[in-house]
């Protein structure tokens, strides 16, 4: 059984529903640690005082915030603590929402909730009334410190928590400026591209895809090890396509040549096209 | 053109097809950020780094990536060695199918960004793509190289906007079995699902993300601000003990839930949500 975070309560009406919060996710990237290139010896991070040029123990810092250039408010700890307010160990559903309208991008850190000490048949009864509703639990969470603002939906077997962004949080499009083309696509070109997006469709199968980077990566540590030389890759040209009908219907005839390739490509990286080829066919229109 | 500077520049393959786009973040940061400061005379604090072994501060490019092996020695990796570890190139996002936006659960989400045509040029080939995933709900899955590091990513139409989010690989979401292998209790009766649904959509609105506002931040700003002007912060009260509901009262707590929220809905529906959040607030 994985270890829990927290444990709290989550408040929907009048109902407590004890919880256990649980990490959905375990990075599996390969981990480095920054060295001296020169004699290989490990880096320290030392925290020095700018105005004495010497190392500083943590017990003296202080967090301050910069209200004019070179002027600080300092804050202790606990006057950052009355910023949160009470409310620990709580997780206040506010509204319910459908569960399409909520884009993914607001999403930030994933989570799991298992039932808490006496609470399977209140969970039982959120999850069951979450997963027929169909609808998402938008509440406040309190962890540490910050009051996130958090998302509760029901996948199969358990409840899912999400940690939510704040809508001035994200880029709205609008500020990039996308710019509209002069031609719109035209109908062969639209029904080509439909096409194609139809014969490159499947069903999402998550453990499809494998970290093949990791493997790579960990590959050439051992060759590195072992006091190999690494070549560093050529850099490659693509060519821009203006013949968007031609090299979709190309697209076309190259995937209707091998039915099904593309499912099983991304098991074996060999299989790929290399992205050379692509360019040659791109230019040779 | 975007006015801000993109975070990579290369090009979107799909087919024979290549879109040249730049990417751009899709978030910002809106946290308050603090500076260590030297407690007796408040200057700030920098972060060194130092060499354990010469006792010398090191500038940027003498700092490698280290990877310890098991007997204890270091391999030192340069950017080099990494870009040939990536078995693609660095300049292209290929697209290697498509499935129902739907069908991808979220966890699979990591960090979002967004996809702009690089040139006049790209933006009808872009305007294809995008107008062709969004009228069938689809989403792409590929791969590219950012940073030195292959991810892989899903793009989808959001706000006519194509979206590009890099996802966790199938081996670093948990499983949620053992979770549910811990549930002893049975399936809650029927009449009892029906009811804390009708508490559900009594609470329900439309989603609103402007709706909510980052409250911890808002008060970090007063606290700030009071303390500026040499105001003392009180620490908040210590938080009671939420009461725990067991399963004989569960029915109670949804009918006083429904009628206390039916209560208060006299009003339409939206400004009570509003007025809730509010008063929560204070």
């Amino acid at each position: 059984m994985p270890r829990s975070l927290w444990n709290g309560t989550i408040a929907f009406g009048m109902v407590r529903v004890p919880v256990k919060l649980y990490s959905a996710t375990e990075s599996k990237a390969v981990r480095f640690r920054e060295r001296h290139a020169t004699d290989g010896s490990a880096i320290e991070h030392r925290r020095v005082c700018v105005q004495e040029g010497k190392e500083v123990p943590y017990g003296e810092t202080v967090k301050g915030f910069e209200v004019s250039s070179g002027s600080y408010v300092t804050l202790s700890k606990e006057e950052i603590a009355a910023a949160d307010g009470p409310g620990a160990h709580m997780i206040e559903i506010e509204h319910f929402a459908g569960r399409e309208e909520i884009d993914p991008v607001y999403y930030d850190r994933a989570y799991r909730l298992g039932p808490g000490k006496l609470g399977d048949d209140s969970y039982l009864l959120l999850h069951a009334a979450l997963k027929r509703s169909e609808r998402v639990g938008i509440g406040r969470f309190v962890f540490h410190n910050p009051a996130h603002l958090v998302a509760l939906r029901a996948t199969d077997e358990v409840i899912a928590m999400h940690t939510m962004r704040f809508a001035d949080e994200l880029v709205p499009s609008s500020d990039l400026e996308i710019p509209t083309p002069q031609r719109k696509p035209s109908k062969p070109e639209v029904s080509a591209a439909r096409a194609l997006v139809e014969q490159l469709s499947s069903s999402f199968q998550p453990q499809e895809y494998e970290d093949t980077y990791r493997a790579a990566l960990l590959e050439l540590i051992e060759r590195k090890a072992r006091g190999e030389t690494i070549a560093a890759p050529e850099p490659e040209e693509i060519a821009p396509e203006d013949d968007l009908l031609g090299a979709l219907q190309a697209s076309l005839e190259r995937q209707g040549r091998s039915p099904r390739a593309k499912a099983k490509k991304s098991k074996a990286k060999t299989d790929r096209p290399s992205s050379g080829k692509k360019a040659v066919a791109g230019s040779s229109r | 053109m975007p006015t801000t500077r993109p975070l990579w520049s290369g090009s979107l393959s799909f087919g024979l097809l290549n879109v040249p786009v730049t990417l751009h973040s899709a978030t910002r940061d809106r946290d308050v950020h603090f500076q260590l400061l030297h407690a007796p005379d408040c200057s700030p604090i920098e972060t060194r780094r130092v060499c354990s072994a010469e006792e010398k501060p090191v500038p940027w490019p003498e700092i490698a990536r280290g990877y310890e092996l098991d007997d204890g020695s270091w391999v030192l990796l340069s950017d080099e060695d990494l870009q040939a570890a990536a078995p693609r190139q660095s300049r292209t996002i290929d697209i290697e199918r498509f499935v129902e936006v739907a069908e991808i659960d979220p966890v699979y989400f990591d960090r979002s960004y967004l996809l702009v045509p690089a040139d006049e040029g790209a933006a009808r080939a872009y305007a294809l793509l995008s107008e062709t995933m969004r009228d069938s709900h689809k989403a792409a899955l590929g791969r590219f190289v950012l940073r030195a590091k292959e991810r892989l990513v899903g793009i989808r139409v959001r706000d006519g906007a194509l979206t590009l989010t890099t996802m966790l690989f199938g081996d670093e979401v948990r499983s949620t079995e053992e979770i549910a292998a811990e549930i002893e209790a049975a399936e809650p009766p029927r009449e009892q699902v029906d009811s804390a649904i009708a508490v559900i959509e009594e609470l329900s609105v439309e989603f609103d993300p402007a709706l909510y506002r980052d409250e911890h931040r808002a008060h970090l700003k007063r606290i700030i601000k009071r303390k500026q002007q040499g105001k003392k912060i009180a620490a908040p009260p210590p938080a009671k003990e939420p009461v725990t509901t067991t399963a004989p009262d569960l029915m109670g707590a949804l009918e006083e839930s429904l009628a206390r929220i039916r209560r208060e809905t006299k009003k339409p529906k939206k400004a009570v949500a509003r007025a809730r959040s509010h008063a929560r607030s204070r």
